[in-house]
């Protein structure tokens, strides 16, 4: 042991010394006591006010019985009061009526933007011309239709979703189903490529256009022209979902299609829902001035 | 006697891993455990091997020397997993720049690779060097030779092959999928054994030391062993689907497994990339200025605030969480006041310079070392204040904690690592200084430049997230949708990746002129007066 | 107090006692309350046990590290609330061993992912998921369709999964690896059994748009479409929530 004194820190050492490491003996600084008992003071004022402390079966309340659930719980109910006469406006008129008016497109549309990205924009693209199964929403080919207050029934229950009120649309699997042969499908999807006017091979199209209509009318009307608004997509204007390349054509009459497009009844609120129909109705038709 | 039962119990442990590997090797139907399995049978009967050995030769005469052997395989070690580690990290920040990097093989995609950096850093780089760094200091501070003889070597062959298998297994799809414990149950039995034998070197040493007291370096070094263990015992209770499978499922479930994850994961930050760490500040830093510690009351305080406080705010990894509010306010408190025992060793650390201040500027390991402590000081500072709930609320999830984290990985953990290793490499091999004082202050400008651009690209993407994430317009609808977020990451994923880069680049420098040292001309023998007393077995 | 500690440092053994004890307080008294106070884990119907084809999904989510990016938790903030859905709860991680809550949000929250698009979506994403959504920064894993589930594995898993108090019963493992296997098989022909066994609402479909193989990607997308669909939180009242 020998206490020795440091020149440039003014403060004697510990008289330890350890492979050379010596220690002063500086005090603590005032800094360090003080900020302790200050972090201290204010963490004892958070228990006293906060949930904090454990005991077997319970937990200190604290003064004001904060809960973070009760605090948004609160929060999200406030905001949603302070937006009700935004809502209101949406549901002041019939979904059609709104959808022709250009005020409430100026004010509602930018922000259904948003909403359409992060819910919708995943199957049908943020620019809503859709991919491969999952439609374009800006063409005119609609497999329901583009009324707006059917959009919005669309997208409350969804096609093929398990909703108890979905819109119901499947395309039989004609091949696997045994309905049809190879040979047949073949000769259909000569005859499907020549309504949409595709190059095809004319040898197959006379027995395709009977099956067709044998088959595939009922749904996709006439000469597969649509108009049944009965969720199978007219098949003459060459916009597909799938495909109108003679093998995607073929695996589609092979194996069946059902789409589904999810419903969003319990993810989304009614005022969101029809904003979002009438953001597809926007998008898709141009309004006049 | 107590040699006896060392050896039995090496040669028992080293036996029981043989067995466990040879039973995997029989029946498991799975490749990754099988390559697992050869890779234990290797390694433990390379121990076995030592073991009879060592027990067969005749008693060496004692030495009077440290056993700095054994460190030497530490330093490598440390280098080793440094460079995968880093590498890792940069195809990692690379990949979230450039997707198509994935590759979209299972073994190269981002989620599995991602704990090979955190594994081979935190395990590989930082594990390495604090054991080869705790061994060397408690040598010196206790002027004993390393207890336990062999039993090191041992004990660095299992931590590695611990960290062997962890890192092999992620491409292979085993993980237990808890962030900084994904190795599974066996690489978690072998490496609860080889902590054991660390800790049983670690108090024998201390058991025989000449001084009296036991320096502060130690108090760090030791908490780092014992409560690493603790956490690592409690957080890895799992209940494997049987000997032939690796995949097991972790005893706790939902919102308890959650909280002891956390408590773990803190103090993986806690114990292993800070406690180990400031007992690498106690003995290099004062040794390097050659000027006493500022304050021994503050080592008490700074101390015994860290043991007692770091393990109360595991809890701040889940604010706002379904984790009841007491714990999470519980959590808060604790952190805050956790600060000032933090900033209690930055202090004593950085005045200890004073009186020294000329060594920062011509000494680079020095500067290493005073720029590591500034880091931890603002990393601290960092961590209690996105531990308060509403700071929070934006930090979390986002990329400020991946910049926090590398604020403390980079410019504290590491930098501290390398301003120690500037200074050990050369005694422990006995060279005059190192290979080369220029390469040495270019790692040491590399590294702080890639260290600014990777915390400051995350600082910024990290506020940019979750403004983009909170920001409604005037009628509460949302501003940007979540992918408009993931575009306005793009540019800063690539400054972080660059600035890894020259991270790395560094770190090659550095491992060069290391290993220069290393191959360059011994010193000239000289009489040191500083022997160890009580020496060898 | 300098000196109490002169003395204590001269003691490696009784030092090291100090650190432990020092050092456990945190976890006694953040952890052991967890599993005594009552309401930590709220009472809510509707949770039950991951149907194996699920279980089997989940271990594939953790063995890709999807935790990485994705979290499934969202927190009690309008804004997570607002983007995501109602606030998770600590229940519908009960039968979550780990939990998966996650740290980092890379991409989207997923606890309530469930319902929220079909298989197809999932299938087409997960294999490449720049082609679905432009600017994803996510891995492609196409090679979960291409590689077989491991169905044989599933008995082991549940028993496992009952060991660590998952309620399992002897007939969940029995029929194991066949609930496995007929969950993703939209012919399967007891599909009541599996009703019976793990209730009403669970998917019966072949999730990967190939029937001739349960493939990995079967019950990865099994497991993410119930992801956030069993409790009915909007339903719950403010009481029953507030704790
Ligand atoms: C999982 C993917 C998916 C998501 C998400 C999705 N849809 Fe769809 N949607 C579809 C598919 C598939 C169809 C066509 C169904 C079919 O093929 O029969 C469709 C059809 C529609 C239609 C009917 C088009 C017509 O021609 O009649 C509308 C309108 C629509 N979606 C709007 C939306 C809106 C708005 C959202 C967001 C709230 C949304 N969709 C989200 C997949 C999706
Ligand atoms: C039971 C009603 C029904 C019958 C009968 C039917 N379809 Fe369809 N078809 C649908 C529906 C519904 C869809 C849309 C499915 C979807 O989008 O998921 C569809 C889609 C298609 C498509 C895909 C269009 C695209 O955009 O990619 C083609 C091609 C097609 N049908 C051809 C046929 C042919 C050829 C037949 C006769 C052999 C036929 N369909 C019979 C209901 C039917
Ligand atoms: C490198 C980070 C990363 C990894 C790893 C990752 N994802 Fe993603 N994920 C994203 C990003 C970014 C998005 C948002 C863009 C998109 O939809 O692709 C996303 C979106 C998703 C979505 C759609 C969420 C929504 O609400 O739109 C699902 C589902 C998903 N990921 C599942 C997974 C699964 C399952 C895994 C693991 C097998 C995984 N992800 C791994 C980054 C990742
Ligand atoms: C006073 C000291 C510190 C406090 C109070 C603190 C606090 C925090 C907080 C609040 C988070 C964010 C949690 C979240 O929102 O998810 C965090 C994350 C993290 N911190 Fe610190 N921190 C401290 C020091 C350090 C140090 C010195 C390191 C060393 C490198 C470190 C490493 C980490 C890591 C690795 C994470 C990320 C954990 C994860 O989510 O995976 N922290 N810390
Ligand atoms: C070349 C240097 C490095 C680079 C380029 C790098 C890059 C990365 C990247 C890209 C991630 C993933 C972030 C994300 O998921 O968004 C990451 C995570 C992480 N890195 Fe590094 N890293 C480097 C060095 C280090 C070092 C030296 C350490 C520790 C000593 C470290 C510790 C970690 C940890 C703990 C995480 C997980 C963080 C979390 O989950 O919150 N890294 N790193
Ligand atoms: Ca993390
Ligand atoms: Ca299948
Ligand atoms: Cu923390």
């Amino acid at each position: 042991m020998q206490i020795e004194h440091d020149k440039v820190s003014g403060q004697d050492t510990t008289g330890h010394e350890w492979d050379g490491i010596k220690e002063l003996n500086t005090p603590i600084p005032r800094v360090v006591t003080w900020s302790y008992q200050l972090t201290i003071l204010f963490s004892i004022c958070y228990w006293v006010l906060y949930p904090a402390w454990p005991y077997v079966t319970d937990f200190t309340r604290g003064l004001t019985g904060y809960s973070s659930r009760e605090e948004v719980i609160d929060i999200l109910q406030s905001s949603s009061n302070e937006r009700e006469v935004s809502i209101a406006t949406l549901f002041s008129l019939p979904i059609d009526e709104l959808a022709e008016n250009t005020a409430i497109r100026k004010q509602y549309e930018t922000s259904a933007s948003v909403l359409f990205a992060d819910n919708c924009g995943a199957c049908h693209g943020a620019d809503l011309e859709g991919q491969t199964k999952f439609p374009n929403l800006k063409d005119e080919a609609w497999l329901w239709s583009d009324l707006p207050e059917e959009i919005e029934a669309t997208i409350l229950y969804g096609i093929n979703s398990g909703h108890d009120e979905e819109r119901y649309a499947e395309m039989t699997a004609f091949g696997r189903d045994e309905i049809l042969t190879k040979e047949e499908i073949s000769e259909l999807v000569a005859y499907v490529q020549s309504i949409s006017g595709q190059p095809h091979d004319e040898a197959l199209l006379a027995s395709g256009t009977e099956l067709f209509e044998e088959n595939c009318s009922g749904c996709h009307g006439d000469g597969g022209e649509g108009g049944l608004e009965s969720g199978a997509p007219i098949l003459t204007d060459n916009f597909w979902i799938y495909g109108g390349d003679a093998q995607t054509l073929s695996d589609t009459i092979w194996h069946g299609r059902k789409g589904v497009m999810p419903s969003w009844e319990n993810r989304l609120s009614k005022a969101d829902i029809r904003k979002l129909a009438l953001y597809v109705y926007w998008q898709s038709h141009e309004l006049e001035e | 006697m107590t040699k006896i039962t060392e050896n039995i119990t090496a040669l028992i442990c080293s036996l029981l891993v043989l067995i466990t590997g040879a039973i995997v090797v029989l029946y498991t139907s799975e490749t990754g455990f099988l390559l697992h399995g050869w890779l234990m049978i290797f390694f433990s009967a390379w121990a076995v091997l030592t073991v009879v050995r060592r027990m067969n030769r005749p008693l060496e005469p004692k030495s009077l020397e440290y056993n700095d052997e054994v460190i030497k395989w530490g330093v490598l070690g440390c280098l080793f997993w440094g460079i995968i580690g880093f590498t890792v990290g940069d195809v990692l920040a690379w990949q979230l720049a450039y997707p198509d990097l994935n590759g979209d093989l299972p073994w190269t995609n981002f989620g599995r690779i991602r704990p090979i950096h955190t594994t081979a850093v935190i395990f590989g780089f930082a594990g390495n060097a604090l054991m080869s760094t705790s061994f060397y200091v408690v040598q010196r501070t206790s002027r004993a030779r390393l207890a336990g003889g062999y039993l090191g070597w041992l004990v660095f062959g299992g931590y590695n092959l611990f960290v062997l298998l962890a890192v092999t297994g992620y491409p292979l799809g085993i993980t237990q999928g808890r962030e900084y414990a994904e190795p599974e149950w066996y690489a978690d039995i072998l490496l609860l054994i080889v902590w054991l034998g660390y800790f049983w070197i670690y108090m024998r040493t201390l058991a025989r030391r000449t001084e009296p007291h036991i320096y502060v370096a130690n108090w760090y070094y030791l908490a780092f062993i014992v409560v690493i263990a603790m956490l690592h015992i409690v957080n890895n209770l799992v209940v494997p689907f049987g000997l032939e499978y690796t995949k097991s499922y972790s005893l706790f479930s939902g919102v308890q497994d959650a909280m002891t994850q956390w408590w773990y994961g803190h103090n993986a930050a806690g114990f292993f990339l800070t406690a180990g760490f400031l007992g690498m500040v106690y003995y290099f830093l004062p040794k390097a200025a050659n000027r006493p510690i500022y304050s021994y009351r503050m080592s008490i305080v700074g101390f015994w605030g860290i043991t007692f406080l770091y393990l109360w705010v595991g809890s701040h990894h889940l604010h706002y969480t379904a984790l009841p509010d007491w714990v999470q306010i519980l959590g808060m408190t604790m952190s805050v006041i956790l600060i000032v025992p933090s900033w209690a060793s930055v202090f004593n650390a950085i005045l200890t310079l004073n009186g020294a201040w000329d060594k920062v500027r011509t000494d680079p390991a020095i500067r290493f070392m005073m720029v590591a402590v500034l880091f931890y000081g603002l990393t601290t500072f960092e961590g209690s204040f996105m531990a308060i709930k509403p700071v929070n609320s934006l930090s979390h999830y986002t990329d400020w904690t991946i910049g926090h984290v590398h604020a403390g990985a980079l410019g504290w953990v590491a930098f501290i690592t390398f301003g120690s290793m500037y200074k050990m490499v050369p005694w422990i091999w006995k060279r005059d200084g190192v290979y080369s004082i220029r390469l040495e202050a270019w790692h040491f400008w590399l590294a702080l430049t890639g260290t600014f651009i990777y915390v400051g690209a995350m600082w910024n993407s990290g506020i940019t997230q979750s403004l983009m994430w909170q920001t409604y317009d005037g009628e509460g609808n949302f501003l940007y949708s979540f992918m408009d977020s993931v575009d306005a990451m793009h540019g800063y994923y690539i400054a972080r990746a660059i600035g890894g880069l020259l991270y790395l680049i560094g770190a090659l420098i550095g491992a060069y002129n290391i290993y220069m040292t290393v191959q360059g001309p011994r010193k000239a023998p000289q009489q040191s007066n500083n022997l160890p007393v009580a020496a060898g077995e | 107090m300098s000196t109490a500690h002169q003395k204590l440092e001269r003691h490696s053994l009784k030092f090291t006692i100090m650190i432990l004890l020092v050092a456990s307080l945190g976890g006694l008294f953040e952890i052991a309350p967890l599993f005594t106070i009552d309401n930590t884990v709220e009472k809510v119907e509707g949770m039950r046990v991951y149907t194996p084809l699920e279980l089997a999904g989940r271990d594939i989510y953790v063995r890709e590290g999807c935790y990485a990016c994705h979290s499934q938790m969202i927190r009690t903030l309008k804004s997570d609330v607002d983007r995501y859905g109602s606030f998770s709860l600590a229940a519908e991680s009960m039968y979550d061993h780990p939990f998966q809550w996650g740290s980092k949000r890379t991409g989207p929250d997923l606890a309530r992912i469930g319902g929220k698009y079909s298989d197809d979506w999932h299938v087409a994403h997960l294999k490449a998921p720049r082609e679905v959504v432009k600017g994803s920064v996510m891995p492609g894993y196409g090679f979960l369709a291409d590689t077989n589930l491991d169905t044989d594995k599933m008995r082991a898993a549940l028993v496992a999964q009952s060991r660590v108090g998952v309620p399992y019963g002897e007939e969940h493992i029995e029929n194991a690896i066949k609930d496995t296997a007929a969950q993703a098989d939209p012919e399967a022909e007891f599909e009541d059994e599996i009703i019976e066994r793990y209730g009403e609402g669970i998917n019966i479909r072949d999730f990967d748009g190939n029937r001739d193989r349960v493939s990995e990607m079967d019950a990865l997308v099994a497991y993410l479409q119930m992801l956030g669909t069993l409790v009915e939180v909007d339903a719950l009242k403010k009481e029953e929530l507030v704790r």
